[in-house]
């Protein structure tokens, strides 16, 4: 595992706007074996506030991962995911789309606005238990992120 | 010459004569043979089966003249409905003050001689004539004016059979539409159940799995049943959401050998058929026009229930089909617990079960697919059995469809 990482919590972004799953997905992540420090935010606009440390949120930490939804009130998720990946600072934050819709042209959309990797919610509760345990081991312990900002 | 006045019961005579729908329609066969007819027994040149409109005289049917409709001013027929009773007949209408000078006495077509019988309808309202025109004075026998009459009869039965026909359509296109949102809407609603199901589920097992064991023994088997009760809603749902989903319209039919749709299920049912020891055979079965998935449910579920609802060492099931006439007549027969024949019509009724969820699980939904599918195939389905002596479900499905020419050699690999 990476040692920067281990030294501090890791930082995730959830992009949901019904507060029960969201919170169930803040429980689900709580259990792993990582130590987490978990930012809700229901809107897109919140979302990308946070992320360019706009409004309330100029404080805001960088995260390590955002987990996105698709469909949000006003700005939905695929224009959030377009923002980011547009954005030469925020372009290599991986995204996971995190979605209760297996229809192929969402999957195959987001995938072509630069998606890092599409999940379908599983919505047996032990099945979601165990996706958020993988979500957290490929992420943070098989996969190498970069420390740095995107363009440094 | 006198304009004709309006009849009493005029608005309501408009209103009916627009319940035909059948103004500035299209020339009929039917109509055209009748004053075809007309014009041939009453030896006139002109037959005509004139509608009296608001402003005009339109003519459904026309022999010897061009005019689609002449105003209703000038028009014979405006006089002849006035008195429902009796044809109005002009033998000269030179001779007659309300009509020597009409443009179409004085001009073409130089009408003289004029026998207009009314049309009535059951109401009786006289919507129009079928009249018969001559441009030289003629007189009418009486078995032409009675031949005159029924044929104005006829032309009424031809109209009422419209307009019959015209709602018998309407009220089929309302009965199919509400039918559609009915579907729609079960889909619509188990759909939309299911999100907040979810919640409630998600959140129990969340209590559960860190509660269990923390608070006192009543809160743990309260978790367990609010957490069953969730997940028996959740199959319920499915069930609607499956049953919902039997749309004839969107069914996909083409000729299928049955017995590879039932070799199919079978080794889908592989696991539990071997678990149980079960023995099931079947004789040889037909090539039919059917859609091949949802007749694999039928055999599915008659299958499933036959072990499930079976307290045999080793389960038997027997599938037979037979051909009776228009119809391939399949019987499954199990050995299982069998059903009291009150309880034979009920079975196939949505969410209707005989069994607490302690002895036999499941939602009720099995069967009431099994009868929506068969009939949605032309077909119907019902159950012979009784207690303890196993049961037979034996359901029909037309042996060819209209149209469709029988192509077993596609399915033949």
């Amino acid at each position: 595992m990476d040692s920067e990482l281990n030294m501090r919590p890791v930082n995730i972004l959830i992009v949901e706007d019904n507060s029960a799953h969201s919170d169930l997905a803040v429980e689900a992540l709580k259990e792993t074996k990582m130590n987490v420090d978990i930012e809700v935010v229901d809107t897109g606009e919140k979302a990308l506030e946070y992320l360019f440390k706009k409004g309330e949120y100029q404080k805001s930490k960088r995260p390590d991962l955002i987990l996105l939804d698709l469909n949000l009130p006003g700005m939905n998720g695929r224009d959030v995911l377009l923002r980011i990946k547009n954005d030469s600072n925020l372009k290599c934050l991986p995204v996971v789309i995190l979605s209760t819709s297996d229809a192929e042209h969402d999957v195959l959309s987001t995938y072509n606005k630069y998606a890092n990797c599409y999940i379908k919610k599983p919505v047996d509760f032990d099945q979601f238990f165990k996706a958020m345990n993988q979500l957290i081991d490929y992420w943070f312990a098989l996969a190498k992120l970069p420390m740095k900002e995107c363009d440094a | 010459m006198e304009v004709a006045p309006k009849p009493d019961n005029e608005e309501q005579r408009i209103e009916a004569l627009k319940s035909y729908d059948i103004l500035d329609t299209l020339s009929e066969k039917e109509y055209d043979e009748i004053t075809h007819l007309a014009s041939f027994i009453c030896d006139t040149p002109i037959a005509l089966i004139s509608l009296v409109d608001n402003n005009r005289q339109w003519f459904k049917s026309k022999i010897g003249i061009d005019a689609n409709e002449t105003s209703r001013d000038l028009a014979f027929c405006s006089h002849a409905i006035l008195n429902p009773d009796r044809p109005l007949i002009i033998e000269n209408a030179d001779e007659d003050k309300r009509f020597f000078n009409n443009t179409l006495v004085t001009g073409a077509p130089n009408i003289k001689f004029y026998a207009g019988c009314p049309l009535n309808t059951p109401d009786g309202h006289s919507l129009g004539t079928l009249c018969v025109i001559d441009s030289i004075p003629r007189k009418i026998t009486h078995r032409q004016n009675d031949a005159l009459k029924i044929l104005a009869q006829n032309v009424v039965n031809l109209l009422e059979l419209r307009k019959a026909k015209e709602e018998q359509k309407q009220l089929i296109e309302r009965l199919s539409n509400s039918n559609k949102e009915l579907e729609q809407f079960a889909y619509i609603a188990s759909h939309d159940l299911k999100e907040p199901l979810r919640v409630i589920s998600s959140y129990v097992q969340l209590l559960a799995k860190r509660y269990k064991g923390k608070l006192d023994t009543n809160a743990d088997k309260f978790i367990d049943y609010t957490v069953d009760g969730c997940n028996r809603m959740e199959s319920l749902i499915d069930g609607l959401l499956k049953f919902s989903r039997i749309d004839s319209n969107k069914s996909e039919k083409k000729w299928h050998n049955c017995h590879k749709i039932l070799k199919n299920v079978a080794k889908d049912l592989e696991i539990r058929i071997t678990e149980r020891n079960t023995k099931i055979k079947w004789s040889e079965l037909p090539f039919l026009f059917v859609d091949a998935t949802q007749i694999g449910v039928v055999f599915q579920n008659l299958i499933k229930n036959g072990i499930k609802y079976n307290q045999s060492a080793s389960p038997e099931i027997n599938i037979q089909a037979e051909q009776i006439g228009e119809f391939w007549h399949f019987t499954v027969q199990d050995n299982g617990i069998g059903i009291e024949e009150q309880f034979h019509e009920n079975i196939f009724k949505i969410f209707k079960r005989l069994h607490s969820h302690k002895e036999y699980s499941g939602t009720g939904i099995g069967l009431s697919i099994c009868k929506k599918i068969i009939e949605h195939h032309g077909g119907n389905i019902r159950v012979e059995s009784k207690l303890g002596k196993g049961s037979k479900f034996i359901f029909t499905l037309p042996a060819r469809e209209k149209n469709v020419q029988f192509e077993p050699q596609k399915d033949a690999a």
